[in-house]
């Protein structure tokens, strides 16, 4: 972040300085461009502050802090128009933290229904992505993030009613077969059509047919699934073993589920990147592409690709955290720690690089238009020679310097989705949970808590452990 | 030719009112008379409900009619026979479905509770069969901690059996569903066969009666394939 507020400083004072010259030089000839160049660096100062109060966001939340998080992504939500959609999925986390897994359900239901509804073209906003940023873009979530959205939402319904659980992991799975399927007809993997298998989704599934004591073809199928997708993952060999030729638990026992969202989440940050060969060559047929409409249109000025070094694009981070695992104890005695099922930081890490090709062709070509424009509006003041030029440069230079990378992204997930799972005798039970570091050392307990575990019925444990801080919701709550 | 800018206005706002357009969803409700959807990736309603159908009906075409049930009275059920005998006062049997499994290359995903409601359901319309409720047989399920496919072994069966009956729910048969299917490949068109197999087991005899409907269907990448391979009559 203080880089972002480095490079802020320093285009600010780059931009006056152009400013500056290009007055000096008696360039700009106009009032309204004059007025333009005097007040980007205003605008470049406004447009960081969404970042600043996510970051103080992400912040609040990760050190227990839920109703100042709260306020702070209400604000962020309702100041500013395109975060407002990354807001409301931090908040359903948020929600979900404070023990109000209904509220975080309806907020995520909303989301996924908007995401679902948004069309493929956004029409106006990819013209205005052109002149401006990808940050014009409707947000548009990645498809790690659409399937765990629908898994977030199996997880809520799971620490509350449980009544839709199915149908959301039902959905999870769906999307999961919709990516892979487009991903597989179109033969060319594009932007937000990358896709990468989730382990969670299946094995929500497979516990939720497992506790059915009926369908255990459905759960055996499942942990499956899971096994080929995160094979690291060594609870799933019991699973496919008691799916397959057990039981679900031993008579007169439950069985408990520690779901824990550990660590502090992947976010994405604003970076230059080298324009690569690769993308180079994606930008080149998307300009012949304009090229051909514009030779259409009676256009005859050829389009050429500029000479450029680097160009803005989004990189993921994952800020410092010491939390490694999530320990459990029962009664007094502990049952084991939680394993890591999905690794969230590593699928936005594979999305963004598979993404990147296009994401700096987007900004290569959108330099093209940019300059494209600028001399148009260079030729229409009647510039030419040494100042036409000056004027292109200083013009096309601001204007692309008001850039930014879109880093748009739901950044309350956590850092990883891990789980474990105990049987216990049906009854009442103490249960404690607490934040281990790496080497498995207890930095902080929450406070115990009442289950009763019901003969051959699941019980959901829900923590959310974003650092040293743990919340807890289990379905025996609310 | 160059193109006026009214024109690129115009060419504009059509983008923009078909994007809006693709963002919208309909949905109508079907009428009876109107055909299910074909599944262009996997069965769908299409393929599962006339296997339902066929199955059922051809598996109780066969079954003994309530006056025959007298006959499993006279052989020694499992668990409590004098609660097997109050079933056949009225003359029916009682079935209890125990459930379906997929062993199909396909995830039927919400399919499976609606195949197997359907499939009860069609079982007790009939005169000659009285269902167990589901949520007796889960609870059996639970309670004996069995699997259903642990079901076929005698000393499973009868353990099952006691279950239900200490729940006041004699029963006289178990009901099995076994989704299986083959696929052909031929490049990248490929032909799947359905094949819902149903099996009902007498609890005390451990004879089983067995029926089965199939449905062959071809998945084709485009028209022209599907011409190609299936036939220039075949229907969407």
């Amino acid at each position: 972040m203080e880089q972002t507020e480095r490079s802020t400083r320093w285009l600010c004072s780059k931009l006056m300085h152009v400013t500056a010259s290009a007055n000096a030089l008696g360039l700009v000839a106009s009032m309204e461009i004059r007025f333009l160049l005097l007040f980007a660096p205003v605008l470049l100062v406004g447009c960081s502050t969404p970042f600043k109060q996510l970051h103080s966001a992400r912040d609040l939340f990760a050190s227990g802090q839920l109703e100042a998080t709260r306020v702070a992504l209400e604000k962020v939500r309702d100041d500013h128009n395109r975060y407002s959609d990354p807001a409301e999925l931090d908040l359903a986390i948020v929600d979900l933290a404070s023990g109000n897994p209904e509220d975080a359900e309806r907020r995520l239901r909303r989301m996924r229904d908007k995401f679902d509804r948004q069309p493929r073209l956004q029409g106006a906003n990819e013209v205005a992505a052109m002149v401006t940023d990808d940050t014009a873009l409707s947000f548009r979530p990645s498809g790690y993030e659409q399937v765990l959205i629908r898994s977030m939402l199996a997880v809520c319904s799971l620490a509350h009613d449980q009544l839709d659980a199915e149908s959301y992991t039902l959905q999870a799975m769906a999307k999961q077969s919709e990516l892979a399927r487009l991903s597989k007809d179109r033969g060319l993997i594009q932007s937000n059509e990358i896709y990468q298998p989730i382990a969670f989704a299946p094995y929500l599934r497979g516990v939720l047919r497992e506790a059915t004591h009926r369908n255990y073809d459905d759960a055996a199928q499942s942990y499956r699934l899971v096994s080929e997708v995160e094979p690291q993952f060594s609870a799933i060999g019991a699973d496919i073993q008691r799916a397959s030729v057990g039981a679900h638990s031993e008579p007169d026992h439950g069985v408990i589920y520690v779901i824990a969202c550990t660590g502090r989440g992947p976010v994405l940050e604003e970076t230059e990147a080298p324009v690569t060969t690769a993308a180079m060559q994606i930008a080149s047929v998307m300009l012949q592409q304009i090229e051909a409409e514009r030779n259409q249109d009676g256009e005859k000025e050829t389009l050429s690709l500029p000479n450029l070094a680097s160009v803005k694009v989004p990189t993921v981070t994952s800020p410092q955290c010491h939390i490694a695992r999530v320990g459990v104890e029962v009664d007094g005695r502990p049952v084991g720690v939680t394993e890591t099922i999905t690794d969230i930081k590593q699928l936005a890490i594979s999305q963004l690089e598979a993404e990147m090709p296009w994401t700096i062709a987007r900004a290569v070509v959108r330099r093209v238009s940019k300059e494209l424009a600028v001399a148009k509006a260079g030729k229409s003041l009647g510039l030419d020679g040494i100042e036409g030029s000056l004027f292109r440069f200083a013009t096309s230079t601001l204007w692309s310097g008001m850039e930014h990378a879109d880093t748009r992204c739901w950044s309350l997930l956590p850092r990883e989705i891990q789980v474990l799972r105990f049987e216990l005798p049906a009854g009442k039970h103490s249960l404690r949970l607490s934040t281990l570091g790496w080497s498995e050392e207890i930095y902080r307990s929450s406070a115990p808590m009442e289950v009763e575990v019901i003969n051959g019925e699941n019980n959901y444990v829900i923590a959310i452990a974003p650092d040293e801080r743990i919340y807890t919701v289990h379905s025996g709550e609310s | 030719m160059k193109t006026e800018p009214v024109n690129r206005v115009i060419l504009f706002a059509i983008i923009c009112v078909a994007s809006v357009g693709c963002a919208s969803q309909y949905g109508h409700i079907l009428s009876s008379n109107e055909s299910d959807l074909v599944g262009s990736h996997t069965a769908g309603a299409a393929t599962w409900n006339p296997l339902v159908d066929e199955a059922v009906a051809k598996l109780l075409g066969r079954c003994p009619s309530p006056v025959q049930a007298v006959n499993f009275q006279d052989t020694k059920p499992l668990g409590d026979s004098s609660s097997v005998g109050s079933a056949l006062v009225d003359g029916t049997a009682t079935v209890c479905f125990v459930g379906i499994e997929n062993k199909s290359a396909e995830e039927i995903g919400d399919f499976k509770d609606q195949l197997y409601e359907r499939i009860d359901m069609q079982v007790n319309e009939t005169d000659a069969f009285r269902g167990i409720s589901r949520r007796m047989v889960d609870a059996a399920l639970m309670e004996t901690r069995l699997r259903p496919d642990s079901l076929f072994l005698p000393n499973n069966r009868a353990s099952f059996a006691a279950a239900l009956g200490r729940q006041g729910t004699p029963v006289d048969y178990l009901l099995y569903a076994t989704i299986t299917s083959g696929t052909t490949e031929r490049n990248k068109t490929s032909q799947r066969n359905y094949l819902l197999t149903l099996e009902l087991v007498n609890l005390s005899s451990g004879d089983s009666i067995k029926e089965s409907a199939e449905i062959r269907k071809g998945y084709s990448k485009n028209a022209a394939a599907k011409w190609w391979h299936f036939g220039l009559m075949q229907a969407w």
